[in-house]
């Protein structure tokens, strides 16, 4: 498991929409495009408010039924995925990164809690048919008296 | 500010105005190009119900750019939300003032700039194309090297990137979407490249179906699901065109399918059969498998929205999330179904016609 300080929230170059139960995930940057289901879902709804590795592991557990150990396991598992594609940024508390308030506690697991279903491990979805489509270069921020040139760095907004 | 050039290396220094400027520029440019090629030609059109004019410095890219948006042609011109002002160098004698980039030192791919929400520009280098959009003085600008590098896909679609931009911000969601329909309303086709949105649409409108367009249109949600059409093209493989006799007469580049796709222009053989718009009753997702029979099938809405968003919103400059949201909101507003195509194609607009009907 990831460091309890290290909290995780969505890259800001990527855009996301939950529907029918399903996470719909673009990276606009790199033309790929991405879905989670079921306990991927919830993993996900908990990273939008800034959850930590334990918070996502007990928003799971109070929504399905699984030992500690394996959804600590898938879970590590589907972070390192959602990293490598990034579609998620680790940060600790303090940072930049931290403008979204981080969850207090345990996360709220979207939907009820009443019935635990059989925790399945998440599979991160990818799709790369559209990357051919992808915009060659990258689109390039600027403030109205700076243009052409681009905003620095330091003024990219926060997630 | 740290700034840093979007030039390559080897680009010559040349300072470079600001964006502000660089708007004024293009409209003290586009008035010395249309002073040179004789005057305005504008335009006006109703698209999205928003009232847009095209001005044109001389009469060059009206033939290449306006066909497609014929079928939106004022009836009553209206003072235009949106303005574009249109030029090319050859026949104005005019370029581009200078920008960001210019032709021999741009890069080799498309180069987008925005500044913040007010200022948006694209360049494709090759052929050279640039769309400039001032979002709150609704003024926009195209700009070519001449009407023969005009490619057929932008005669087919054009303005695309200043349409996407402008429409965005006034309750407008651009989708890669076909939409055909019946006096029941209309069914969106959606579905990547090569999932058969084109074909399907045009055997629907051989069939005596309303079309709404192939490729690329507009939705609202806020008064119902809607959409509005966009342009009255229609594209396909040169080898498709032997099953639809009854279009060959709209086809708009006879003379080059050797080389590109067919281009039809479709209000000239369909009339009125192409629509303004059309209140959407149901999401479609063509799939050719090429079986004895076409069959239909409920899908989830998630299914329909990763079918639209990816290809709608990945290729677009400065797709944000709201655009994903919005065909969120579509996806969830009206049932969705797979359409499995069989070798049949006229079961399509039957299958399509039925749909409507239930819906």
């Amino acid at each position: 498991m990831t460091p309890p300080s290290e909290r995780f929230t969505v890259h800001p170059k990527i855009v996301s929409e939950t529907i029918d139960g399903e996470v719909i995930i673009l990276n606009l940057d790199r033309g790929r495009y991405y879905s989670l289901t079921l306990a991927g879902t919830d993993a996900w709804s908990a990273i939008t408010r800034a959850a930590n590795a334990e918070e996502i592991v007990d928003a799971l557990m109070a929504r399905y039924e699984g030992s500690r150990t394996q959804i600590e396991q898938a879970v590590g598992h589907l972070l390192g995925e959602l990293s490598r594609e990034e579609l998620i940024v680790a940060f600790a508390p303090g940072s930049a990164e931290a403008a979204a308030p981080p969850a207090n506690g345990s996360v709220p697991a979207a939907g009820s809690t009443a019935v635990r279903r059989p925790f399945e491990t998440p599979v991160l979805r990818a799709y790369t048919d559209m990357e051919d489509l992808l915009l060659l270069d990258p689109i390039h921020e600027v403030d109205e008296s700076g243009w052409p040139n681009r905003l620095s760095e330091d003024r990219q907004p926060l997630p | 500010m740290a700034q840093q050039t979007l030039r390559r290396p080897s680009a010559p220094a040349v300072r470079r105005p600001a964006a502000l400027d660089w708007a004024d520029r293009m409209h003290a440019a586009f008035a010395g190009a249309a002073d040179r090629a004789g005057g305005v030609v504008i335009h006006d059109f109703t698209i999205g119900r928003h009232p847009v004019q095209l001005r044109f410095a001389g009469p060059a890219l009206v033939p290449r750019l306006a066909p497609a948006l014929s079928h939106l042609a004022a009836r009553v011109p209206a003072t235009p939300a949106l303005t574009i002002s249109i030029w090319d160098a050859d026949s104005t004698a005019t370029s581009v003032p200078p920008g960001p980039w210019n032709e021999e030192g741009a890069d080799p791919g498309q180069t987008h700039l925005c500044a913040g929400e007010r200022l948006r520009a694209v360049f494709y280098p090759e052929p050279p194309l640039l769309s400039f959009l001032d979002e709150p003085a609704g003024q926009a600008f195209f700009w070519t090297r001449s009407a023969d590098s005009i490619p057929f896909y932008e005669s087919g679609s054009p303005l695309r990137p200043i349409f996407n931009w402008w429409m965005s911000t006034h309750g407008r969601q651009f989708a890669h979407a076909a939409a055909v329909g019946t006096a029941a309303g209309g069914a969106l086709l959606v579905g990547r490249g090569g999932a058969g949105k084109s074909t399907t649409a045009l055997a629907c409108l051989d069939a005596g179906m309303l079309y709404a367009g192939d490729d690329h249109c507009l939705i609202s949600t806020d008064n119902g699901p809607f959409v509005h059409s966009l342009y009255s093209s229609g594209k396909l493989n040169p080898d498709s065109l032997a099953r639809f006799p009854g279009l060959r007469a709209a086809v708009a580049n006879a003379d080059r399918l050797a080389t590109e796709k067919a281009l039809l222009f479709l209000a000239a053989v369909a009339g009125d059969r192409v629509v303004e718009g059309l209140p959407v009753r149901a999401i479609v997702l063509p799939e050719v498998c090429g079986g004895l029979g076409t069959e239909v099938a409920p899908v989830s809405p998630a299914a329909a929205l990763l079918a639209l968003a990816p290809s709608t919103l990945l290729p677009l400059p400065k797709s944000h999330a709201a655009g994903l949201k919005a065909l969120a909101v579509l996806t969830r507003q009206v049932p969705c179904y797979r359409l499995r195509l069989g070798a049949d194609l006229a079961e399509a607009p039957r299958a399509i016609s039925d749909l409507l009907t239930r819906s």
